[in-house]
């Protein structure tokens, strides 16, 4: 730290910093002593008078850029985001209500007869024909028509055992 | 709201309740803005150094102290009150979008020359006004370097010019331990001022 020297009785001893902060944060509170070494001291005068101003400029601009800057509209925004949530909260409440209100009513109106849609589904209704069902039951009757045959077409050499082991052994 | 928000005798008077809040005067979200949105600006402003998340946190800070007014027991004015809820909202901001804050800083960063330009007096001399220049930058850039809860101690003392007791209300904080921050800080500020008052006059030897 360098100082200027001075031919006082406080040159060697200059505030501490609880004194100086004692004289910045409160300076009425501020003791004799303090005040005494003040009043002789140029060194700490500056130095105290520096550091109040530049925390007062600093206070200062502070407030006048936080003035300028503060958005003009900023309580009417302030004001449409308190609308906007009190919208929100009761647009929350209407949807829970109806949820609420739904979840009672559909059991409610369930319907005890068959819709049109399954009325309409194939083979639902007795008097209509279906064309799927008909080739089923052809194709079930041929099946049946084969499987009562004793001997398939394809299988009639084997029906001759004899004959046709002769063949073999003469061929 | 409450009838103590409501009520202004039974807000204790401090520094920041400087306009009065009368009888229904708090009535609405607009009136509350209007009373203390500028003094709690400044603070987020001071704190974040940011336009945009200052008044984003400002509106916040009235809508969340709007949607709880129901809460306020009148146990501390209303601008420490909103003060204190700002002050959590600095800490929520700064604690989890610490890389996007910081981010967000570069690009609407308020710089010492932003305030500069707000000095007052500033029809004096040359000379005295690039001192003063030098000086605000100097404490503008140390209460950058200071620590969180110094910063805030600082800046409610010396920018809002609050009572001890509220700070200690608004930090949640030991009056003792306000102190502590508070001498601190000025500590630093301090040594910085030495430093750079040696370097100059070095300089123009």
């Amino acid at each position: 730290m360098n100082r200027l020297p001075h031919l006082t009785q406080f040159a060697d001893r200059h505030l501490s910093d609880a004194q100086m902060f004692g004289l910045l944060d409160a300076p009425d509170d501020s003791d004799a002593s303090t005040r005494l070494h003040l009043a002789g001291c140029p060194s700490c005068q500056s130095e105290f008078s520096t550091l109040r101003v530049s925390l007062t400029n600093f206070r200062a601009a502070a407030t006048r850029f936080a003035s300028a800057e503060v958005p003009a509209l900023a309580s009417s925004r302030v004001a449409a985001h308190s609308r906007l949530s009190r919208f929100r909260r009761h647009a929350w409440a209407t949807s829970l209500a109806t949820v609420a209100v739904l979840a009672v009513a559909v059991p409610l109106v369930r319907p005890t007869h068959k819709t049109p849609a399954l009325q309409q589904l194939p083979g639902n209704s007795p008097g209509v024909t279906n064309p799927a069902a008909e080739s089923d039951d052809a194709l079930l009757d041929g099946i049946q028509r084969d499987i009562a045959t004793s001997i398939p077409p394809s299988l009639e050499p084997l029906a001759v055992p004899a004959a046709s082991s002769a063949t073999d052994i003469h061929n | 709201m409450t009838s103590a928000l409501l009520n202004a005798q039974a807000l204790p008077a401090t520094a920041m309740d400087e306009p009065t809040a009368s009888a229904g005067s708090l009535a609405s979200i607009e009136t509350l803005h209007e009373l203390f949105g500028q003094r709690i600006f400044r603070f987020l402003l001071a704190s974040l150094r940011d336009r945009d998340v200052a008044e984003t946190l400002t509106q916040e800070t009235f809508l969340r102290a709007w949607s709880a007014r129901d809460q306020f027991r009148g146990d501390c004015s209303a601008a420490t009150w909103l003060t204190r809820i700002a002050l959590n909202l600095v800490r929520d901001h700064t604690r989890t979008n610490r890389f996007r804050f910081w981010r967000q800083v570069s690009r609407t960063a308020v710089q010492a020359d932003d305030l500069a330009a707000h000095l007052p007096h500033p029809a004096s001399s040359t000379e005295s006004s690039l001192i003063a220049q030098q000086q605000l930058a100097l404490v503008w850039e140390t209460v950058a370097t200071l620590s969180e809860r110094q910063r805030t101690v600082f800046l409610l003392r010396f920018v809002e010019e609050l009572e001890l007791a509220d700070i200690a209300a608004i930090a949640d904080l030991p009056i003792s331990t306000v102190k502590t921050h508070l001498y601190r800080a000025l500590a630093i500020i301090r040594s910085r001022h030495l430093t750079t008052s040696d370097s100059i006059r070095k300089e123009s030897r």
